[in-house]
């Protein structure tokens, strides 16, 4: 987590349907709309550091890491750096909100955890 | 013209492109192959019908395997002078790669040079036959002569508009090779001046700190053609689907987007594409800002609210929150996308900020590094070089006074040639100037600069770039802004950049290497450094090449003294005797006149005013200020010193020098003075601490007679190397540490003692230690407050809980682990704090102490503590004796 924003360096984007059942959630309901707020602001709304650096910043900095580095202040390890995508999430709100006592970030990283472990295997 | 004489002109024109390309192809020259990706675009367009081509690149830099494309008909090309099979190979294999008959269902590729007879390779079939599109290189592999085969086919308009288009491509190209060859002489002579800024070490790149949104700004301003797309990412998913939900509950009537998403997709490929684009960009944002702003919180002074169909209802007051927030958003994120087109149209970038910031080094990195990789042409111009020309005429005459300038007499021709130079690369033409401040004759510069920024208005593609300190900038040239032109200039006020303590570390790093200096710095030193960028730069030049060992402090003075030292050194012989004495007698004038942010140096001696000239220059020790208007500034310097606590320093030593002469009675008289003053602080330290150093009996005499000298003591003690440190300073720490009525006082010293290891100093930990043994049960109970509370608590018990969390990190993960890292000294006197920690903490010490059994340091800290004449320290030691025991 960045003092400004929060980066989540992950394989593959997972399908709405797989991120809900992978914290129980039925596809209905509260809770499903709870969280696919909270997968919008992950997967949707956030912005892709590596596609950007792609598109538009490959020219000016020799490498990913430099950009990062160099713009955004993020410092990531090797192993992160080779994720297809590098999210940023600009401001965490609703259930993720750190100021929420009962906020779900944990179980939300836990979930996030899992799905890229299981695609891995 | 009939149909065969346009098919014979365009055969002629091949024939010259295909000669070019294979010219240019074996000088090494490969940019050439996308240069002619563009060119082939209107052509192949024609030839085979695809109207929405585009080049991939565009779309996305470094496009896998095909270079133009059109979705609409979903007809691929790759353009490449190679027209092995290898190349081919490469092509097929990339495209099944990417998927991309997901997006295209042919492939063509596009032999620039020439085709083979024929492509039979096993390797080639093979990755033919895992395609899922049809791809047969005899009809799928084509040079310039099939492409002109093709064209026999075409309708006469058609034919006559690619003849058209060739000619006038080529004429073009004529015209342009003869100054193109001068313009890249010229343009290198200009970014040449780069060299010069790193030489002055106004430019230094590897310590370069990115302001990254004011690059990104310029991005979109300099180069539009490639970062116009941030306007399409923007604005990529805008729409109201989000707001349906609340609208229902509201039971208002719904709103719809009218956004054209082609917009979205399209990809202007000139300016006047782009020009185009961003009319109906723009155009389209309008629309919606008038649905979705009246909905949120962003609306313009005077513009009406929402109103909804029924306010009073239930379903309103429900969602309304819930609708404004979301249509504040959106109505953001259209201001956002409308604000970078406003970038793109001006044609004034301008940078004024606070001395210090960096602006030069923004500038010549913005040269350097994004306008050369982009191949956007720029005229760099430091400012301060156009002190060298008439004035009036300084602009031109530095732009003409190049030998690669091509004839002119007045500043349009060469604005014409640059603009003509901007649409031959679809590129702005970019004129920096950097730091007008520093140009001699600000008044009638700042009517030469508003001529200058009036005529480039008057180009589309022409473009400034002007940097200024904000003070002379609001002084001197804050005219500019009501000039008619003003219209199209962007400002950015601040240059500041927070940095993470990842990038502090990254930069020191960077400024020992770049002034190749070996060692490490730690604990205060570099703290000290990562937060104070000037002081790193001192550091850096005095010690330029040198290993500086394991640095843990900084002696603020020693570093400062050596620093002029050096400095004096560089400068020619005839100057060196007279730099340190005129240093002095702006010291002494400033005294003089109360006023320590400007000083005149008009009745300075001319070898005293070169030697503030050179220092000027330099911008460590000594700055320019903005000289008083009309006939009093005329011809006058005023300066001030950068660095302020080099100034105090200066000051001091100038005091301190004088002592002996005097008795120390400019020293006293200043002391006495200056109190209220913003120097006071500094000029004090740095007397007493050069006092001290020097042994002068009369300037110390001075120091410590002056008033609240105990305060003073106590905030510069910790600057006292220990060569110097004697018994009476003994005396004083001790009897700070007894003196309850400062409790500040009492806290300063104490942290100080506290990080003071080294036993063989006469300021050491243990008198901390001592002092705590000696207090009685009350007194140190009031000590420990003392250190642990904070003037601004509201919670009288908030200094007990940062005891408790104190053993709480000292235990950590690591248990009894994480005594060992600590000195005795340090674990006494963590033994003493924790002795009124709560319960739980106590008892989590006396755990900790028994865990680590019979450690050597935590054993020697249980000795130290032995004599604490305390009761709770000794109900404590008696607790983890006790608990020794039981162990056993």
């Amino acid at each position: 987590m960045n003092d400004r924003f929060l980066v989540l360096p992950v394989r593959r984007i997972p399908p709405l349907g797989e991120f809900l059942h992978a914290l129980k959630i039925k596809p209905t309901g509260l809770a499903a709309q709870l969280f696919t707020g909270v997968y919008n602001q992950l997967f949707v709304w956030s912005d892709d550091l590596r596609a950007q650096y792609d598109q538009y910043y490959c020219v000016e900095y020799p490498t990913l890491a430099a950009y990062l580095e160099l713009t955004r202040e993020v410092y990531l390890d090797p192993a992160e750096l080779e994720k297809t995508h590098i999210l940023a999430v600009e401001s965490l709100g609703g259930v993720l909100e750190e100021a929420y006592d009962d906020n779900v970030w944990d179980t939300v990283v836990a979930c996030i955890r899992n799905l890229e472990d299981g695609h891995e295997d | 013209m009939n149909r065969d004489d346009h098919l014979n002109n365009i055969a002629k024109f091949a024939a010259r492109m295909i000669h070019e390309i294979r010219a240019l192809n074996a000088i090494g020259r490969f940019d050439i192959n996308s240069v002619t990706e563009d060119f082939l675009i209107p052509i192949v367009k024609l030839v085979f019908d695809c109207p929405d081509l585009q080049n991939m690149n565009r779309v996305q830099v470094n496009f896998p395997a095909v270079d133009l494309g059109c979705t609409t008909t979903r007809i691929s090309f790759q353009v490449t002078s190679d027209g092995s099979s290898g190349k081919i190979l490469k092509t097929v294999e990339k495209f099944h790669e990417h998927s991309l008959s997901k997006t295209f269902d042919r492939l063509y590729v596009i032999a620039l040079t020439g085709k083979q007879a024929s492509y039979t390779a096993k390797s080639l079939e093979r990755a033919i036959a895992a395609l899922t599109i049809q791809f047969n290189p005899a009809a799928h592999v084509i040079d310039l002569d099939d492409v002109l085969v093709r064209m026999r086919h075409l309708e006469t308009a058609k034919l006559e508009a690619i003849d058209h288009y060739l000619a006038s491509g080529w004429a073009k190209r004529d015209s342009q090779v003869k100054f193109r060859e001068q313009l890249d002489k010229f343009l290198a002579f200009s970014t040449e001046k780069i060299e010069v800024e790193k030489t002055s070490r106004k430019y230094i790149p590897t310590i370069f700190v990115e302001t990254h949104s004011t690059k990104e700004q310029m991005r979109l301003f300099a180069n539009p053609l490639f970062f116009y797309r941030k306007i399409q990412d923007k604005l990529r998913n805008f729409g109201y689907d989000h707001l349906k939900p609340s609208l229902r509950i509201a039971r208002e009537p719904e709103l719809v987007s009218e956004f054209d998403v082609g917009l979205l997709s399209a990809a202007p490929a000139t300016f006047a594409e782009l020009g185009v684009w961003l009319d109906q960009v723009d155009q389209a944002i309008g629309v919606e800002l008038a649905k979705v702003r009246p909905l949120s919180w962003r609306r313009e002074t005077g513009e009406a609210r929402y109103e909804p169909v029924n306010p009073e209802s239930a379903g309103w007051k429900i969602a309304q929150f819930r609708l404004e927030s979301a249509a504040s958003g959106l109505t953001s994120r259209l201001i956002d996308a409308r604000a970078l087109i406003s970038l793109i149209r001006n044609k004034i970038f301008l940078i004024t900020s606070m001395a210090g910031q960096g602006k030069t080094n923004f500038v010549c990195d913005l040269v350097e590094n994004q306008f050369r990789l982009f191949e956007i042409p720029c005229l760099f111009i430091p400012a301060r070089q156009l002190n060298g020309f008439t004035p009036g005429t300084r602009l031109f005459d530095y732009i003409k006074h190049n030998r690669y300038a091509p004839d002119g007499t007045k500043l349009h021709d060469y604005l014409t040639l640059f603009e003509q130079v901007a649409h031959d690369v679809e590129k702005p033409f970019i004129i920096v100037i950097d730091g007008i401040n520093e140009v001699n004759d600000l008044i009638s510069f700042n009517e030469e600069l508003k001529a200058f920024c009036s005529a480039v208005s008057q180009y589309e593609w022409i473009k400034l770039v002007i940097t200024c300190r904000s003070e002379f900038f609001d002084e001197r040239f804050a005219t500019i802004l009501d000039e008619p032109f003003a219209v199209h200039i962007h400002r950015v006020n601040d240059l500041r950049s927070e940095m993470t303590k990842h990038s502090k570390s990254r930069l020191l790093n960077a400024y020992f290497a770049h002034f190749r200096i070996s060692g490490s710095l730690r604990g205060s030193a570099k703290a000290f450094l990562a937060n104070d960028l000037l002081l790193l730069r001192i550091f850096c030049e005095r010690h330029e090449g040198s290993d500086v060992g394991h640095v843990t402090d900084i002696y603020k003075g020693d570093l400062f003294v050596d620093y002029l030292r050096k400095k004096i050194d560089s400068f020619p012989l005839e100057h060196r005797t007279s730099a340190l004495p005129t240093l002095f007698k702006i010291a002494a004038s400033m005294l003089a006149a109360d006023d320590f942010s400007k000083l005149s140096v008009r009745n300075f001696t001319a070898q005293e005013q070169e030697v503030v000239r050179r220092f000027v220059e330099d911008d460590v020790i000594l700055r320019q200020e903005v000289d008083s208007e009309g006939l009093a500034g005329v011809g006058n310097l005023a300066i001030s010193f950068t660095y302020d606590e080099l100034r105090d320093f200066i000051i001091a030593y100038q005091l301190v020098d004088l002592a002996d002469a005097q008795q120390a009675r400019a020293l006293t008289e200043a002391l006495a003075h200056l109190p209220g003053s913003p120097v006071y602080e500094g000029v004090f330290r740095y007397s007493y601490l050069l006092a001290r150093r020097a042994n002068k009996a009369a300037a110390i005499a001075a120091c410590e007679a002056a008033a609240n000298f105990a305060e003073h003591f106590s905030l510069n003690v910790h600057l006292l190397p220990p060569a110097v440190q004697t018994s009476e300073d003994v005396a004083r720490v001790k009897a700070i540490l007894s003196d309850a009525s400062s409790a500040r006082r009492r806290r300063r010293v104490a942290l100080f003692l506290l990080h003071r290891h080294n036993t063989a100093e006469s300021l050491n930990i243990a008198l901390l230690i001592a002092h705590l043994n000696d207090l009685e049960d009350k007194g140190h109970v009031a000590f420990i407050q003392d250190i642990f509370g904070d003037l601004r608590d509201y919670d009288p018990l908030a200094w007990r809980r940062r005891v408790d969390k104190l053993v709480t990190d000292v235990g950590g993960d690591e248990g009894s682990r994480g005594l060992m890292q600590h000195t005795p000294e340090w674990l006494a006197f963590f033994l003493h704090a924790a002795t009124h920690a709560g319960w739980m903490e106590r008892e989590r010490t006396s755990a900790l102490f028994r865990e680590a059994g019979g450690a050597v340091n935590s054993a020697k800290a249980l000795m130290l503590v032995g004599p604490a004449r305390a009761t709770a320290v000794q109900l404590l030691l008696a607790d983890i004796a006790a608990s020794e025991v039981a162990m056993v």
